[in-house]
Parts: C-alpha cells; sequence; structure tokens
C-alpha cells in the first residue's frame, strides 16, 4: 500500500493513511494562492490532481512546484468541463476508492476535507459539504444566502435526498459513483446537473457542516451574483435541446 | 383577429424548434422543405403582389408587407435559436477533443516520471534532409 515511494513526485503518491483518496483541484487562473492551497494539501498526505483550465497565467508551474499531477486542457472548457476532466484523470491514472473536490481559491479548508473522508469511509457513496449545517461556521451575505437557499429548494423538488446546500464545491464521493457522471454542462450549471447525478439514484448521501471562508480574494474570484441568472438559462435551454432525444 | 392566434402559436413553436436538437434527418429535410417553400412564396408574391394583401385581409393585418414583416421576425427567432444551439453542440465537441488531449498529454507525463525519464516534451529534432532521403 505504499503509494508514496512507488509514486514518489508524481503527485499521486499519498500517506498510506489516506492512499484510498486522490484530491481533485480545478485551477483556472489562480497563480497567487494554488500553490499554497495544494502544498497544503500534499503536507496533509492527499494525492492531488490539479486540472489546469488553460489558464493564462502562472498557475502550471505553480502546480508543478507545489506538487501536484496536472492536467492541461488546451482550451478554456469552465468549471464542470474542468471537473469532468479531474474525474477521469482520477478513474484512469489512479485507484483511489474516494475521490475530493476542493476548491483551488482557498476557501476550503482541509480539516473538513479530512473529517468527510472519516465519513465516507463509514459507507456512504457521497458527502457533500455544507455551509448551512449546524457546525459550520460561515458567514455568507445574505442576498447570496436567500440565492442559495432558493436554488437548494427548487433542486430538492426532485430527488429524495434533502440537500441543505446546492452548491458547494466541497465534496467527496465514491469511484463507483465517479464512473457514472456525465458533465456536459459547461460553466457553473454543471452544479445542479452535478448534483442531480449524485442524489437521483439510489446513493447514500449525507452532508457534512464545513466552514468557507470568503476571503477577500475568494470573494473577487467568485461567482457573481448575476450569474445565477445564467445558470438558470443554462439549465433552461439545454433542458428544451434534449427534450426530443429522450 | 386571425393573426393573434397565429402568430402567438408560431412563435412559441420557433422557438422549441429552433432550440431542439438539429441533428436528426427529419429536422433536416423540415429544413428543406421550407426553404423551398419559401423560395416559391418569394416568387408568388413578387409575380402577384396582390395575393398577399388578400392573405392579409384575411387573417386581419391591414397591409400585405406587415405580413412578411410579422413572417421576417419568426425566421429571425428561429435562426438565433438555432444558431446557439448548433454553437453549443459544437462546444461540446471541443470540450471531448481538449479532455482528450489533456489526459494523453498527462498519461505521457506520468509515464515519464514513473520510468525515471528526464528528457522533455520537445520532439526530437529531426533533419530533414534526411527525411528526404529516405523517402
Amino acid at each position: 500500500m505504499n503509494m508514496r515511494s512507488a509514486r514518489a513526485g508524481t503527485g499521486l503518491d499519498s500517506d498510506p493513511a489516506l492512499a484510498d483518496v486522490v484530491v481533485i483541484v480545478r485551477v483556472f487562473n489562480e497563480a497567487t494562492v494554488v500553490g499554497s492551497v495544494i502544498r497544503e494539501l500534499r503536507d496533509a498526505g492527499f494525492a492531488v490532481i490539479a486540472v489546469d483550465d488553460a489558464s493564462t497565467d502562472a498557475s502550471a508551474a505553480e502546480i508543478d512546484a507545489a506538487g501536484a499531477f496536472r492536467v492541461s486542457h488546451p482550451a478554456n472548457l469552465g468549471a464542470g468541463g474542468a471537473l469532468q476532466t479531474g474525474l477521469e484523470a482520477a478513474l484512469t491514472f489512479t485507484g483511489a476508492e474516494f475521490i475530493g473536490c476542493f476548491d483551488a481559491d482557498g476557501q476550503h479548508q482541509v480539516k473538513d476535507l479530512m473529517g468527510m473522508v472519516e465519513v465516507i469511509r463509514q459507507g456512504y457513496d457521497v458527502v457533500i459539504g455544507s455551509r448551512f449545517l449546524e457546525g459550520g461556521d460561515t458567514q455568507i451575505p445574505w442576498l447570496r444566502r436567500w440565492l442559495l437557499k432558493a436554488a437548494t429548494s427548487l433542486m430538492n423538488r426532485r430527488g429524495e435526498t434533502r440537500l441543505t446546500d446546492a452548491h458547494n464545491g466541497l465534496r467527496i464521493i465514491k469511484r463507483s459513483v465517479a464512473r457514472e457522471i456525465r458533465l456536459t454542462y459547461s460553466g457553473m450549471a454543471y452544479a445542479s446537473q452535478l448534483e442531480r447525478a449524485l442524489t437521483g439514484s439510489d446513493y447514500r448521501v449525507t452532508e457534512f457542516p464545513v466552514t468557507i471562508l470568503y476571503t477577500e480574494y475568494s470573494q473577487s474570484k467568485g461567482q457573481p451574483l448575476l450569474n445565477s441568472v445564467n445558470i438558470l438559462a443554462e439549465v433552461a435551454a439545454h433542458r428544451i435541446s434534449q427534450w426530443s432525444r429522450r | 383577429m386571425i393573426i393573434q392566434w397565429l402568430l402567438i402559436p408560431a412563435i412559441i413553436v420557433a422557438v422549441l424548434l429552433a432550440l431542439r436538437s438539429r441533428n436528426s434527418l427529419r429536422g433536416q429535410a423540415r429544413r428543406k422543405i421550407v426553404a423551398v417553400l419559401t423560395l416559391v412564396g418569394g416568387v408568388v408574391a413578387v409575380v402577384q403582389p396582390d395575393i398577399l394583401q388578400v392573405i392579409a385581409d384575411f387573417v386581419g393585418i391591414a397591409r400585405g408587407a406587415d405580413l412578411i414583416l410579422y413572417g421576417l421576425a419568426l425566421v429571425i427567432i428561429y435562426l438565433v435559436g438555432s444558431v446557439s444551439v448548433r454553437f453549443r453542440e459544437h462546444e461540446a465537441k471541443v470540450v471531448l477533443l481538449s479532455r482528450a488531449l489533456a489526459m494523453s498529454d498527462a498519461a505521457r507525463r506520468l509515464h515519464d516520471q514513473e520510468t525515471g525519464f528526464a528528457g522533455t516534451a520537445a520532439p526530437v529534432a529531426v533533419d530533414p534532409a534526411a527525411v528526404d532521403r529516405d523517402i
């Protein structure tokens, strides 16, 4: 099980205690922070796959220096495209049983991910971070909070699994679940597609309280609120387009 | 006014048809039929302009020219929708291509790292003269 010696230096080696986990980090022009985020994950013992979504800054060099395994898109594919690539890379290049997703902008905390690893090992298929559960300690601007609640209740109308936080980037899923995911939406609308995939089947899904750090950096990089219009429009257009194919 | 009963469903149908997938053979045939009908209609409208006015009177529009205007509006709605769908489908192909490229590049680098290959990714320099000779 000692992956560290076998694949040392590839970024896919991990602490023996975490040999069953690989973490995907999507990176698009995050050169100032991605190095420290990846280093923190690596120091904790995680194997890390960083999907460089055709960054135009020094992100790729930062990823390599920080010691993650880098997969670089030749063209920008957006958040959903990068996540799909990360999942496929995790399935192809590692044998990890659990695949985690972690944001590159420093808003997630490694200790939350560690806690989620413990939870998913108890026999869950999907563990999703939530900002709204007891135990989390996130200060969310009120308009964002309201939009997130609205999106969550819209989404929850389908699956049996009730989620309290629709669009949280911190997740960990089982390998067998990852194999079933096909994200086709570009941009941020992928999140609703992903949540449907995760909660629609008979998976054992649970949430884990996490703390999101709304730093000045992540605020400036994060989703502009108006982007929710784009997301809704994309979901609607996509559903009409797919209508006749079903 | 008959025109109201025609225009509103027509707009909805134009949007739905435009947003639906283009790849079916039926859709292609439908578009060709529409093209031929447009051609025939255009010729008729030029040869017999009065017919437009007759139709306009029948559906409750004041002038035949307005009828053409409404028709054009529908065509534009349809075109914008169908072009955007086609663009989306094209984008989906680019995504698959880019991902395949990224994966094969990553696989090569991983292989190099695992086997301790220390060389660069640059292709081996080839002497063009030598290539010519070999051919």
